[in-house]
């Protein structure tokens, strides 16, 4: 009879329900001292029910402004013909996406998983990956009006440039999601970060809409004497270039002093 | 097994026939559960305590081994302190008892670093207890959800992170924090179970060393081992999950000095930025130029941002040349009353080229002719200056001086007449900072410093000696390259000092050796391998002007060179 009952009971209870959609970031606060060298940042968390593709962005602070230029041809020299200042576009950019697909490979074959997110992210107003910021720069010429197609080509360039940094960047299939909806990935922060706070957003994607949206904040700020000497430079620059030329002309005042009592 | 029992631990305890031991007896597990369960409970009931060894609690089994009886590792009557050495279950014996179930896993054992350590009576090596514990073995695997898999690595750790053990002993001394410095490592710290652990790479039973060919991680069997769970591997990701201690030993010496710069903000080996400094120093100190034209491009080489590499590069001239300076004073070789003049003039040009220049930008693109206008100047200033004093050396002329040109003797008949008695002049004030102006001027519109021009004007226009022009122009250019690492600073906050710091250590050293062997040169000498790198500069330039980029779109850095 007690057996029973508690069968009965057990019938009763709901089922269980799905763990709570989140995004964890491991460190939370990146410390830029002299032995700086570049941070991994690991990211984790629990997607939604139901999610397909994980896609993650993190953007550093934004940059001021930028002067490109481009190069060009002129008589049998390559020189920079044409001058742009763009602005409006983080310094740090990088995007994971997951691929279902390619589970266990290295790179992804297919290019099309951003398209497919950017799809689904479209009705949101967000896009992400090179198109993102194509749609954020302002791009204006130095060197009279834009013509057709040159802001596009600029872009483009200043993301290969700051590719190159390893700064800006798109890794398919870097994001590890597993049966239960657990993921992980992470962020390599180069040591040409700059300082500042990062914004990390983790969008979760079922087969035809956004599920869900995380959020998480990481801090690089410089410590000890990066600090000291960055702040002293942006904010007393005479007494920073003083104590330079003073320094410079001691250590060479003292290398002379030296090498006349050695003897040369 | 009477008097067996009489010195066995547990000869306190009532009888059971529980103490049979010996054969495995699977089937009878339930029962003599049943019945170790009996002789705990009777003895508590007893009030007779378990004589377990000292600082150690006797707890029934638990676990994969919990259908066990205890008869079948201590059997019967024997001693269950480790330390015994005539018990089953003592530290030299454990991997026997536990092989007579585990074939296979004791002859992994025993061909393992583990089991060769213990075979040869090493009392540290561990045994099947140390990992899997004794009265409470967990299952294993992958897939299993158990306590004893998902903390693997901290099982490991026990020795591996152990102060005292890695102090008296050959382990490697970081791997368990390499390790969790990784992907995999970071990954199991935040709960990834299914992220790999210790076994999964270095194997469970038969762990060897990674020289070993037969390890799961000798270059031959590494990327097999990571095939178990990527079905891509490529040498970045192996890279990538090595233990911090491996990366250590893998990286060269460049990777491992590296430091963070401020305001450069990027890292980089002050070693390698100190043997540029010492590089140019040299060339300062012989030659009596700042060696911006070298030290720039080898910063941006070495990953310092370009505006950073040319404001800082100013800083470093300071030194140099203040070294350079400072012995050529020493021999006399520094005219300070002509170098006055010419700083006077050439910071007057140099403010007048750059308001030229901003103006002309202004009009369209200026680069093209600038550039063009810099080699073409390079390639006359060193074209004649290697006709010049390959003639003279050659003709082993007594003075080793160039014959004093027109110019020369033209501003020694106008007014405002100066005598400079350490060049052995006497000429019109007007010479000396006219040249500084115009080659203030054309430094400004070149964007360099002006010591390539500069030495040629004092040498063949001003008319000093060779020597003591080049003492004079590093004084010149201890001023001048002063006053643009101030204005940089301030105007366009790119001077990094530490950067700067590590170019002195090197500079100054550098410059002392430059002076030395510009001791052992004469003068038509310094003016022939001047000319030399002048001409080497100017190919470099054209070279770069000729050679189509390898991307069209660039960062827009401001030119360097002093």
């Amino acid at each position: 009879m007690w057996v029973l009952l508690a069968l009965a009971a057990l019938g009763a209870l709901p089922a269980a329900a799905p763990p709570p959609p989140r995004a964890e970031v491991d460190p939370r606060r990146v410390e830029i001292s002299p032995t700086f060298l570049g941070r991994d940042l690991f990211l984790y968390g629990q997607a939604e029910a139901g999610t397909r593709c994980v896609l993650a962005v993190m953007e550093g602070p934004p940059i001021d402004s930028v002067r490109l230029l481009e190069k060009g041809r002129v008589a049998l020299f390559w020189l920079g013909v044409r001058q742009y200042r763009l602005s409006g576009v983080p310094g740090v950019y990088l995007v994971n996406v997951s691929c279902p697909l390619c589970k266990g490979l290295a790179a992804c074959r297919h290019a099309g998983v951003l398209e497919d997110c950017n799809r689904l992210l479209l009705p949101h107003r967000v896009v992400v990956g090179p198109d993102g910021i194509a749609a954020r720069a302002r791009v204006s010429s130095l060197s009279g009006p834009l013509r057709p197609g040159e802001e596009e080509r600029v872009v483009q360039g200043f993301w290969a440039l700051q590719k190159a940094r390893n700064l800006y960047g798109l890794r398919t299939n870097a994001i590890r999601l597993n049966g239960q909806g657990a993921f992980y990935h992470t962020f390599s922060l180069p040591a040409s970060a700059p300082d500042g706070r990062y914004r990390v957003t983790t969008y979760f994607l079922g087969d035809d809409r956004l599920l869900g949206v995380e959020s998480n904040d990481v801090f690089v700020r410089k410590t000890g004497m990066v600090e000291s000497l960055s702040r002293l430079a942006a904010r007393r620059p005479g007494a920073y270039g003083a104590l330079t030329v003073l320094i410079a002309v001691a250590a060479g005042w003292l290398a002379g002093t030296l090498f006349k009592r050695g003897g040369h | 097994m009477k008097s067996c029992w009489r010195h066995a631990v547990h000869a306190n305890l009532p009888r059971t026939d529980g103490h049979t031991g010996g054969r495995p007896v699977v089937a009878r597990r339930r029962s003599l559960a049943l019945a170790a369960a009996v002789v705990l409970a009777l003895a508590a009931a007893a009030g007779v305590s378990a004589e377990a060894p000292p600082g150690r609690a006797m707890t029934p089994l638990q676990g994969v081994h919990a259908g066990l009886a205890c008869g079948e590792c201590h059997r019967s009557g024997s001693r269950p302190d480790p330390d015994d050495r005539v018990s089953p279950v003592s530290a030299k014996d454990v991997p026997t008892s536990c092989g007579r179930c585990h074939q296979a896993q004791l002859a992994a054992y025993q061909a393992s670093s583990h089991g060769r350590g213990a075979a040869a009576g090493d009392g540290l090596a561990p045994t099947c207890v140390s990992c899997h514990g004794s009265h409470a073995v967990l299952p294993v695997g992958p897939d299993v959800d158990s306590n004893f898999a998902s903390r693997i690595s901290l099982t490991c750790a026990r020795c591996h992170d152990d102060p005292e053990l890695l102090r008296h002993t050959t382990l490697p001394s970081a791997a368990v924090e390499g390790f969790e410095a990784t992907f995999h490592g970071i990954a199991r710290f935040h709960g990834m179970s299914d992220v790999a652990g210790c076994p999964a790479c270095h194997g469970a039973h038969q762990i060897l060393p990674a020289k070993d060919p037969r390890s799961t991680l000798s270059s031959a069997n590494l990327e097999h081992t990571c095939h178990a769970c990527h079905l891509e591997v490529t040498a970045a990701m192996v890279a990538k999950v090595r233990h911090q201690e491996g990366r250590l030993q893998t990286r060269t010496l460049l990777d491992r000095f590296r430091v963070y710069f401020p305001v450069a903000q990027v890292a980089a080996n002050p070693l390698l930025i100190a043997g540029m400094g010492a590089l140019v120093g040299f060339l300062s100190g012989l030659f009596g130029v700042g060696g911006g034209f070298l030290m720039t491009p080898l910063l941006i080489f070495s990953g310092i941002p370009a505006a950073v590499a040319a404001a800082t590069d100013a800083a470093q001239i300071t030194a140099g040349a203040t070294s350079g300076a400072l012995s050529h004073s020493r021999i006399g070789n520094v005219d300070f009353k002509m170098g006055l003049f010419i700083v006077g003039g050439g910071w007057t040009g140099g403010f007048a080229g750059v308001q030229l220049v901003r103006v002309l930008r202004s009009l369209g693109n200026f680069d093209f002719f600038l550039k063009l206008t810099y080699v073409l100047v390079l390639g006359l200033i060193g074209l004649t200056m290697l006709r010049e004093g390959m003639r003279t050396w050659r003709s082993r002329a007594q003075t080793g001086e160039p014959s004093r040109g027109a110019l020369t003797v033209l501003f020694a008949r106008l007014p405002l007449q100066v005598s400079f008695p350490r060049s052995g002049l006497k000429t019109s004030a007007i010479l000396p900072v006219a040249a500084g102006f115009l080659v203030g001027v054309l430094a400004a519109f070149l964007g360099v410093g002006g010591g390539f021009i500069m030495l040629p004007t004092m040498i063949y226009i001003i008319g000093i000696p060779t020597r003591v022009a080049v003492g004079t122009d590093l004084f010149q250019i201890v001023l001048t390259s002063a006053n643009i690492t101030w204005q940089q600073a301030v105007t366009n906050h790119t001077v990094d000092v530490m950067l700067a710091v590590a170019l002195f250590v090197g500079s100054v050293i550098g410059a002392q050796f430059g002076v030395m062997a510009s001791r052992r040169l004469r003068g038509e000498q310094i003016r022939v391998f001047l000319a030399l790198i002048v001409l080497v500069v100017m190919a470099i330039l054209l070279v770069q002007l000729l050679t189509p980029p390898t991307q069209l779109i660039d960062f827009a850095s401001g030119g360097g060179g002093h």
